[in-house]
Formats: structure tokens, C-alpha cells, sequence
């Protein structure tokens, strides 16, 4: 176990949302860019890797996609546990998806790691007419604490930059402890990260 | 509406009086005081009746009057549809009338050539039927345009809320599109009615504008074409590809309908003479024909559900119409028998049935005892009786359901019946196993809990069972029971050892790597967990166009075509065990809490920043 965690430095991050708002098409559209370090292939590219320099230091971020699984709601715990990031999706052109993506943000703040940078990210910002400018999500954003990105897979617009953009924001010092690929280590078997939370919460209460 | 529903009733209500035996002919008057009494003898037996049996009873007594409700379905159940699609939309009543509606049903029953109903229908309410120029239903169009718009409407009105599917219970979406039959015309895209159509034989000769090949391993693969062209090449007189045909039928639907398909198809068999000579022009039809044969003897065969009624008869025609002409009887005969047997529900389709006799099942001493507890029965029987329900529905899916992303999509929904069903069932096991713990008070008894869903875990995985293995692990993981951290302490650690290894086995890292490798080398029986399979999919839909350059992109449909031969490949051989009825009743009907209920109770069994000391 110990040896699993000096050598892989990873952080993970999630992404989001409600069916057909373009998760996998924002993947796809990362994978093709050139930081891409390596890809199993474009089927079952259900997550990838890639590095982006953060102070001179190469950060290892692994995405984890649930496109296409997303009817699996009792599965998104351990998509979601063990991550440092999460990016939550919603289509512009689709209202609806928007409240999903309010639900998941709740559920991530209640449930998940206390810690998790959380990013909502507008996609399909093509969709969009010119003077609509993303107010009430802004402001959704702002309350929560949460980045906020505009992105257009479909035009490229955007999506690399969140990527990013995002990476820096991560917490370096995280990875280590947090990266693990089992869904049960983190609570279940780790008891640092017990005392860990449990300094969380205070902070919360306070 | 309602005025409708009361009218077709008051019309029932006359057909089931002519269907009385009729008295000898009588004069006007008697006629009259005799159909009077016999209108009394109605109220009189109604009196005794319920009301809400009555109607049963008609349509018990007399079967045509369930023919014509049937026939009219769309009619009775105009107003839990419209209630259901448009709540706040009722401005439409105005606008149709029983006169309007009545004619828009005859005239789709005109596009059907129901003749006689029509006039049924015509004398039965006295409304007449004004022919409209259109060939199409107009019925149909409308629909179509109003499903149109339905995406946001099932967001918002029918988001699946809690565990409701059994077995056999289906999606209420797929439920009410079945019901209005839908599902058949949804995907008669507009494509169909923009794309001016070409007769097959006047496509022009192959040229980049209309087909397009690609190298790989030395083996020349089409790559994109019109449908013209995949059709040229399915029957092709030259040359027969058998994988070609397979992809085709199996993905066909993702870029035409069964209705155009055999349309083409019998274009195809139509083999224009040109200017060939006698001789010639007979060998090449004698060849397309027996192809064109063939290719319907396999979709029947394989794909025997993408034929609703009009296209048997469309079949039966063609049928018909080749006995007369004499040509090629063996190959016409042999597509009879093929739809014949189709039709009486024969299934084609071999399946593996093992012919060892199935293992005891392992129960209870008690296990006909209506107290059957059980906590009493062997976590072994439970991963049994588990797999044979999830064996039961994953054999059903159908390659249909895997086209276009169906099962994600409000609109194309109705045709993944089974995958969405699977998918609830999952849902529902991994709710049923957190429910199962946190129902426990007591910490010790949780904990045992705990253990004996490991067990069944564990077994499952010997079983292949891939599916709930997930469904089991996801149930320990869920935020209501991943943070019990007391309970887990209790739990020896072998048992928190096989947790992490099923864990490892199962986890998503590097797109599910263990669990593919797991799957290549297991036995069949076997059910993988579909959602790796419906991510592939995704990744293959989004990532690949549908059409290239105005082509059908039929690369894309060999890489979908690969992933549902996966899927296939494990529908084959079944599972040799005796369903228990005792034991799966309680599998097939959970008594769950909603998920923030179980977390509300979670958060009782072990407050936050309780000490040990604290629980029971």
C-alpha cells in the first residue's frame, strides 16, 4: 500500500452532470490536445491522464468521466470519493440540466470529501445568444464557492483553458493522501484521513 | 375529452345491445318496445352489477367490442396522455373537436387501409369522413411534432423516483410508448421526408460522392456510403460478406427505420432489365433475388422485433406477389416458413440449455412457511436467485438498445426497455443493501449485516455476476453507509480484505482495466457490468460522426457493432439454477428507504462526532 502512494502522485478529479450535456465530448475534445500524456484508446477513455506544470513542477491530474453511466445513481459515491476535484456540467441550451447540476453540487458538499475544489462549467456556451451573460449561474457560484467556467466543446472554446485553470487551483499537497483508486481505502482502511475529517468539520462548525 | 370517453362508453354500450341475439324480424313498432325492454333487462342486470365490472363484461362477452377499443386506443386514452405530456396546455381541447379528432383517426386508418373501420366508425357516430388529400397520417404528424418538445417534459414531470421496477414491471416512460405505439414512428426522422429518395437502381455507379472505402489490414472495409450503396453491397450478386450483413442488421436502425429498409429491399428485388440480353439479365436476377432473400430470412430471423404489424403484411404481400411470379420458390418458400415461425413466436435463435441438472438450491427447513425469515437463507442461494433475475433481463437486451444512445435520451428511451430496466434493478440492489444495514439499530447486528452482504458479494463474483457485484459494492459505498465508521470497526479484517480486492477488481481505474480482464477470462455464463459497455458506447457516439460528407458513417456502426457483440457474446449461455419463488420474491420486491431518509438515518445510527462509547 505504501509503496502504491510514494509512487503515484495523482490527483483525481471527477466530472459531472446531468445525460447529453457534453461530458464526453469535453473529454474527447482534452484528449486531442497535445498535454495528453497517454489515452487507452477512444473507446472506454473513461478517464485520462495528463500533466500541467503548476510552479515548475509537473502535476499528475487523472479525469474521471461517467459519461454514459449516469442512470447508475447509486455508483456516483465512488466515482466521486477519493477526488480532490470535481467539475460539474450543465448545458447552457438546457435549463433543466443546470437545477441537476445545483444537486449535484449539494450532494458534493454534503457528501463528499469536505475539501473538494468544485468547478461548474457552462457548456455548450455556443448555444448561446451574445448578451445572455451567465448572471444567476455567476452569482450561484459565487455563493457556493465555486469556479465557474464557460466552455464549448464543440468549438474548442474554453475547455483546455478550464482544464488548466482548474489543475492550478488543486490543492498540491493533497494528492497523496487523498489519490486512490479504491473506493474504500480513503475512510474505510486509512485512519489518518479519520482525523483528518474530523479536523474538517470543526472548521466547518466554527 | 371526458365528453369523448362518455361517448365511446354510450357507443359500447349500443354495440354490445346489437350483439344480443337478435329476435325475429318485426315490425318498426315492436322492434322498438322490444329493444326498450331489452334496454331494461341491461339496467335491470346493471342494478345487480357493479358498474365497474360492467365493462369487463362486455368486453368478455362480446370480443369484437376489445377488437375496436383496441383499434382505438389512442382515442380512450386521449386523457391521462394529455394530462401526462401537457399539463398546463389545455387550450388545445377547443380547438378539437370529437368531429376533428374523429377524422384524423379515420384518416390514419386510411393510411392503414382499414376501410371497413372507417365506415364502422362513420355509422357509429354519425360523423362522416372527409377524404383528405394527404397520403400520409396526419394523426402521426401531429404526434410527432408534439413529441417533438417532449425532452423537457420528461425532465420535469417523470424523473424515475425511487425503486419502483420489478422484473417484469416496466419504465413507465417505455410503458406509455409502447402503449400508444410510438415507438414506431418516432424514428421515421425527418431525414426521411428532406433527402430526396433515389430509386436503388437509378444510384449512380460507385464515385466518392456516394461510397467510400478505407485500407486496413490489407483489407479494403467501406467506410461510408448512401444507404442506396450499403444496401448494393448487402446484395451484392458478386460477392456475399456475411460480417457486413451482421453489422448491418444490427445497427441499422442507428440511420434508417425497418419500414424504409424493406422498402429498399424490395426495390432491390426488382431487377430492372437495362440492356442486357435475356440471358444475362435472368442469371443476375435470379442471383440479387436470392440475396435480397436472404438478407430478410436473417432479420426476421435475428431481429424479428423491428416488424410491427404493417410490415409482416408488407412482407406477406411480397410473398404473395413472388409465389405468382414463380420466381425463385425455393428461397420465397423459405422466407414463408422463416416468418411463419417468427410469427408463432418460435424462437430461431439457438440457446445454449445445459442438459446436467441443476444444483439444489440451498434452503431453509421452513422454506414453505409463509414466516419465512430471510435472514435465514444462505447468502449462496441469494447470489443465486440474484443472478437468475438479472439474467432474465440482460438476455433481453436487444441491439436496438444500444443505437443512439437510447437509454440516456427521454426520446429514443422507449426502445431500451431492458437496458433502463437493468439499470433500475441495479439502483434498486445497491439501495437495497444500504437499506438492509441501516434498518439495524443495534451495531453488532449492523455489522453482521455488513459481513453477510460481503459473503453474497463475494459469491456473486464466483457466479460472474459482474452486474450486482457492482450493484453490492455500490450499496457498501454509499454515503449512508460509508461513513459508519463504528460499525466498521466491527467488522473482521479477512472480510474487510475481500471487500478490497472485489473493490480493486471492480474499480473504475483505468477504464474499468481489472474488470475487462476479468470478463476476457471468465466462463460464460457470465453478466458483465453493462456500464462499461454504455460508456464505450458513448465515447464511440460522441466521438464519430453519424454522417461523413453526407455518407452514412458505417466505420462508426463496425465499432458500435463490436461493443453489442460483446454484449451479446454473454446472452448465450444461461445460468442452471432453480429459481426459488420464496426467496426471489423477497429480491424482486425491496422494501427500501429514499436516499436522504437513509442518510437521515445513518446520521441517528452514528452522530457525527460520536465517541464509540455513544452506540449500541
Amino acid at each position: 500500500m505504501t509503496s502504491k502512494f510514494l509512487t503515484e502522485v495523482q490527483q483525481k478529479v471527477v466530472v459531472l452532470g446531468d445525460f447529453s450535456v457534453g461530458k464526453s465530448s469535453l473529454i474527447l475534445r482534452v484528449s486531442k490536445n497535445e498535454f495528453l500524456e497517454e489515452q487507452e484508446s477512444t473507446i472506454g477513455a473513461a478517464f485520462i491522464n495528463f500533466s500541467v506544470n503548476v510552479d515548475n513542477k509537473p502535476n499528475q491530474i487523472q479525469i474521471w468521466d461517467t459519461a454514459g453511466q449516469e442512470k447508475f445513481r447509486s455508483l456516483t459515491p465512488i466515482y466521486y470519493r477519493g477526488a480532490i476535484g470535481a467539475i460539474v456540467v450543465y448545458d447552457v441550451s438546457r435549463e433543466y440540466s443546470f437545477q441537476t447540476a445545483k444537486e449535484w453540487v449539494e450532494e458534493l458538499k454534503e457528501k463528499a470529501n469536505p475539501k473538494l475544489i468544485i468547478a461548474l462549467c457552462a457548456n455548450k456556451i455556443d448555444l448561446l445568444e451574445e448578451k445572455k451573460k451567465l448572471l444567476k449561474e455567476k452569482e450561484y457560484a459565487d455563493e457556493n464557492g465555486l469556479l465557474i467556467y464557460e466552455t464549448s466543446a464543440k468549438t474548442g472554446k474554453g475547455v483546455t483553458e478550464m482544464f488548466v485553470d482548474f489543475s492550478k487551483n488543486l490543492p498540491k499537497d493533497q494528492g497523496r493522501e487523498i489519490f486512490n483508486d479504491d473506493f474504500f481505502e480513503e475512510e474505510f482502511f486509512n485512519i489518518e484521513l479519520h482525523n483528518g475529517e474530523k479536523k474538517t468539520e470543526k472548521t466547518i462548525c466554527c | 375529452m371526458d365528453e369523448i370517453e362518455s361517448k365511446m362508453t354510450k357507443e359500447l354500450k349500443l354495440e354490445f345491445l346489437k350483439t344480443l341475439p337478435s329476435p325475429p324480424k318485426k315490425n318498426k313498432a315492436e322492434e322498438l318496445l322490444e329493444s326498450e325492454s331489452l334496454l331494461n333487462v341491461i339496467e335491470e342486470e346493471e342494478k345487480e352489477i357493479p358498474k365497474s365490472e360492467w365493462f369487463s363484461r362486455v368486453l368478455k362477452k362480446h370480443p369484437s367490442v376489445l377488437e375496436t377499443r383496441e383499434r382505438v386506443t389512442p382515442l380512450t386514452n386521449q386523457i391521462s396522455f394529455g394530462k401526462l405530456i401537457s399539463r398546463s396546455k389545455t387550450e388545445v381541447q377547443q380547438h378539437i373537436s370529437n368531429q376533428v379528432l374523429l377524422n384524423l383517426i379515420m384518416q390514419h386508418l386510411e393510411t392503414l387501409n382499414l376501410g371497413d373501420t372507417i365506415k364502422t366508425i362513420e355509422k357509429e357516430s354519425g360523423i362522416s369522413y372527409n377524404e383528405h388529400y394527404s397520403k400520409k397520417s396526419r394523426l402521426l404528424t401531429i404526434l410527432r411534432v408534439g413529441i417533438k418538445d417532449i425532452d423537457s417534459v420528461w425532465d420535469l414531470n417523470l424523473k424515475y423516483q425511487g425503486p419502483q421496477i420489478e422484473n417484469d414491471q416496466e419504465d413507465p416512460e417505455v410503458e406509455i410508448f409502447d402503449n400508444y405505439g410510438l415507438g414506431e414512428f418516432d424514428d421515421e426522422d425527418d431525414e426521411e421526408n428532406r433527402i430526396p429518395d433515389i430509386d436503388i437502381w437509378d444510384e449512380p455507379p460507385d464515385s466518392d460522392n456516394n461510397v467510400c472505402y478505407i485500407e486496413e489490414n490489407n483489407k479494403k472495409i467501406l467506410k461510408a456510403a448512401t444507404l442506396n450503396k450499403l444496401i448494393e453491397n448487402l446484395t451484392n450478386e458478386k460477392k456475399s460478406d456475411t460480417d457486413f450483413m451482421k453489422i448491418f442488421l444490427m445497427t441499422c436502425q442507428s440511420f434508417t427505420t425497418p419500414r424504409k429498409l424493406l422498402r429498399k429491399l424490395l426495390q432491390r428485388y426488382n431487377v430492372p432489365r437495362g440492356n442486357l440480353t435475356l440471358e444475362k439479365y435472368q442469371e443476375k436476377k435470379q442471383k440479387i433475388q436470392i440475396k435480397v432473400c436472404n438478407v430478410l430470412i436473417s432479420w426476421i430471423k435475428d431481429y424479428f422485433s423491428d416488424f410491427n404489424e404493417s410490415l409482416i403484411n408488407e412482407i406477406n404481400n411480397f410473398i404473395e406477389n413472388a409465389e405468382k411470379t414463380n420466381s425463385h420458390i425455393m428461397s420465397i418458400k423459405k422466407l414463408k416458413g422463416t416468418l411463419a415461425k417468427a410469427i408463432s413466436g418460435q424462437s430461431t435463435r439457438f440457446h445454449n440449455i445445459s442438459y446436467e441438472t441443476a444444483p439444489l438450491p440451498i434452503v431453509p427447513k421452513n422454506i414453505f412457511s409463509p414466516s419465512l425469515d430471510f435472514d435465514l437463507v444462505d447468502e449462496e442461494e441469494i447470489a443465486r436467485q440474484m443472478t437468475i433475475i438479472d439474467f432474465e433481463i440482460y438476455s433481453k437486451i436487444k441491439p436496438a438498445e444500444l443505437l443512439n444512445l437510447a437509454w440516456s435520451k427521454p426520446k429514443l428511451k422507449h426502445r431500451s426497455k431492458n437496458v433502463i430496466c437493468l439499470i433500475h434493478r441495479f439502483n434498486d440492489v445497491s439501495n437495497w443493501v444500504a437499506s438492509s444495514i441501516i434498518r439495524i439499530d443495534r451495531i453488532k447486528k449492523r455489522a453482521k449485516q455488513v459481513i453477510r452482504f460481503v459473503k453474497i458479494a463475494e459469491y456473486l463474483r464466483n457466479l460472474n455476476n459482474y452486474n450486482s457485484l457492482m450493484s453490492v459494492l455500490a450499496g457498501l459505498t454509499m454515503s449512508a453507509v460509508h461513513r459508519l465508521k463504528f460499525t466498521k470497526e466491527e467488522i473482521p479484517k479477512r472480510y474487510n480484505d475481500i471487500i478490497e480486492s472485489l473493490s480493486d477488481l471492480m474499480s473504475t481505474k483505468d477504464s474499468y482495466k481489472a474488470s475487462r480482464d476479468a470478463l476476457k477470462t471468465s466462463n460464460p455464463p457470465c453478466i458483465p457490468y453493462l456500464g462499461i459497455f454504455l460508456t464505450d458506447l458513448t465515447f464511440i457516439e460522441e466521438g464519430n460522426n453519424d454522417f461523413t460528407d453526407g455518407l452514412i458513417n458505417f466505420y462508426k456502426r463496425n465499432l458500435i457493432a463490436k461493443v453489442i457483440k460483446d454484449v451479446q457474446i454473454f446472452q448465450q449461455k444461461r445460468y442452471n439454477f432453480m429459481p426459488v419463488m420464496q426467496i426471489s420474491k423477497f429480491l424482486s420486491n425491496f422494501d427500501n428507504f429514499d436516499s436522504d431518509v437513509l442518510y437521515e438515518k445513518s446520521l441517528l445510527l452514528e452522530p457525527r462526532k460520536c465517541s464509540r462509547s455513544e452506540i449500541n
